[in-house]
């Protein structure tokens, strides 16, 4: 009972704020999957609001619905796997604006789930295709393209998928 | 490295970057770990800001389909230039590796010894029967995780233990020891696994933080009281030999029950029938004539 009681009453709360100045109050068990996070717990700078400054409104929503999924409390594995899978299903400029801000926050298990979502989009595609998707700008001569690909022919040979999907 | 820089340089002169050009190098190597080897060569043409990056990813890793799709003698050109030609330090390298390739690894293990290493897997395929022998420049790298299959492990004179190692897993691995190599120093180690091994009656591995043992088939020998009753901290053991109790094995029930009772944080144990059978030789003699061993 005493133990009950005082886990009631060790419930914290958190303030983020995004870079358009939105506030999200959220669970300190839950936000400290962010290791950032965590250590302004523990150093004690959480008493007021935490400004993420690099994390837009529409990317913390994203990235607190996942915290929240993954808290040890609630969800089985079931849910957190159909969850994951439809989570990298969105647009590859969402997912790029996780992986950054996943990285800034420091959540291990976000950057990991982003980085092979935007590693699925590569694998296997022709370098062109590639360009396409992520809108690169190659500063190449054909020359000197070539030049590259003969110093690694390995990575070119079999069938190389030209779509944009 | 100059000619990473001055191609940044280059490029920053130009327009914005676009958004996976503009990540961190380390992000972009944790991309990077998802795909095959190839793909992320490949993106070496995509612009100059990614003519070096793939060459620049600390971990190294070439399994079964990376052997799968060329000849074995281009496979270990290609793995020799990526080794030779690599940028900046290599700490994890993981690879399979065939009996005819022994030369060459031997080459690989001289470049990656002298280059960061902390995490290496060699797996020595055993079709070919012949084991590798781990050459002694890796025994001097401070390594964190070592994985070895089909080798032999016989550690220069001067060898004392791997000092940061944490986690030793062989299989298959035949230790040639003398007086001096017999005794190891593993201060870190946390996790050790034996598979099949041979040569263990002369090993002894102080190891005082170990939270895991186990030793599957590596002969009744290899499980010595000694130094394995000073892990306290031990959490899990599993042990298994594959073998007949013969008769009149007290001496090993002695060494049993001596082991059980100096781990005092034990929480998993897996014990095959053969300890079974000697657990109730432990029974009878404490007093208990009726237990029976079958």
């Amino acid at each position: 009972m005493a133990e009950a009681s005082s886990s009631i009453t060790e419930k914290f709360f958190l303030t983020l704020k995004s870079s358009d100045g939105d506030e999200f109050v959220l669970e300190e068990s839950i936000a400290i999957q962010s290791i950032t996070i965590k250590n302004m717990v523990e150093d004690g700078c959480s008493s007021s609001v935490i400004p993420l400054s690099k994390v837009d409104t529409e990317t913390l929503i994203k990235v607190i619905e996942y915290m929240k999924m993954h808290s040890s409390t609630s969800s089985n594995e079931e849910e957190i796997e159909n969850f994951d899978k439809k989570f990298v299903s969105n647009s590859i400029n969402t997912i790029l604006n996780i992986l950054e801000a996943a990285n800034f926050l420091d959540i291990n298990n976000l950057l990991e789930l982003c980085a092979e979502a935007v590693a699925n989009r590569i694998k296997n595609k022709t370098p062109e295709a590639v360009r396409k998707i992520f809108n690169i700008t190659s500063d190449f001569t054909p020359e000197e393209e070539a030049e590259i690909r003969n110093e690694t022919p390995w990575a070119f040979e079999g069938n190389l998928d030209h779509s944009l999907d | 490295m100059a000619m990473t820089d001055s191609c940044k340089r280059l490029a920053v002169g130009g327009d914005k970057l676009d958004r996976l050009t503009d990540l961190p190098i380390n992000v972009i190597h944790q991309i990077q770990d998802h795909m095959s080897i190839e793909d992320a060569a490949k993106m070496s043409v995509l612009s100059r800001e990614w003519r070096y990056v793939w060459v620049s990813n600390p971990k190294l890793a070439f399994g079964a389909q990376f052997y799968k799709k060329r000849k074995l003698s281009t496979t270990t050109d290609v793995i020799s230039t990526i080794v030779s030609q690599h940028h900046g330090v290599i700490k994890k390298f993981h690879s399979i590796i065939h009996s005819s390739q022994h030369s060459v690894v031997d080459e690989w293990m001289l470049l990656l010894s002298g280059n960061g290493l902390t995490d290496l897997t060699l797996h020595n395929l055993t079709n070919s029967k012949a084991p590798y022998r781990l050459p002694s420049c890796v025994y001097g790298v401070e390594l964190e995780r070592l994985v070895l299959w089909n080798c032999i492990f016989r550690p220069p004179c001067s060898f004392r233990g791997f000092h940061k190692l944490k986690r030793l897993n062989l299989k298959q691995v035949s230790f040639e020891l003398d007086i001096s190599t017999a005794s190891l120093w593993m201060p870190n180690l946390e996790r050790l696994n034996f598979m099949q091994c041979s040569g263990l009656r002369h090993l002894n591995i102080y190891a005082p933080e170990l939270l895991l043992l186990t030793f599957y088939g590596c002969g009744t020998d290899a499980l010595k009281p000694g130094p394995f009753m000073d892990c306290v901290k031990l959490e899990s053991a599993g042990v298994s030999f594959q073998e007949e109790v013969s008769q009149n094995r007290q001496d090993k029930a002695v060494k049993l029950t001596n082991l059980l009772s100096s781990w005092p944080n034990i929480s998993f144990l897996l014990l095959d029938r053969y300890f079974l059978k000697l657990l109730l030789l432990v029974l009878k003699w404490m007093g208990f004539p009726r237990a029976s061993a079958d």
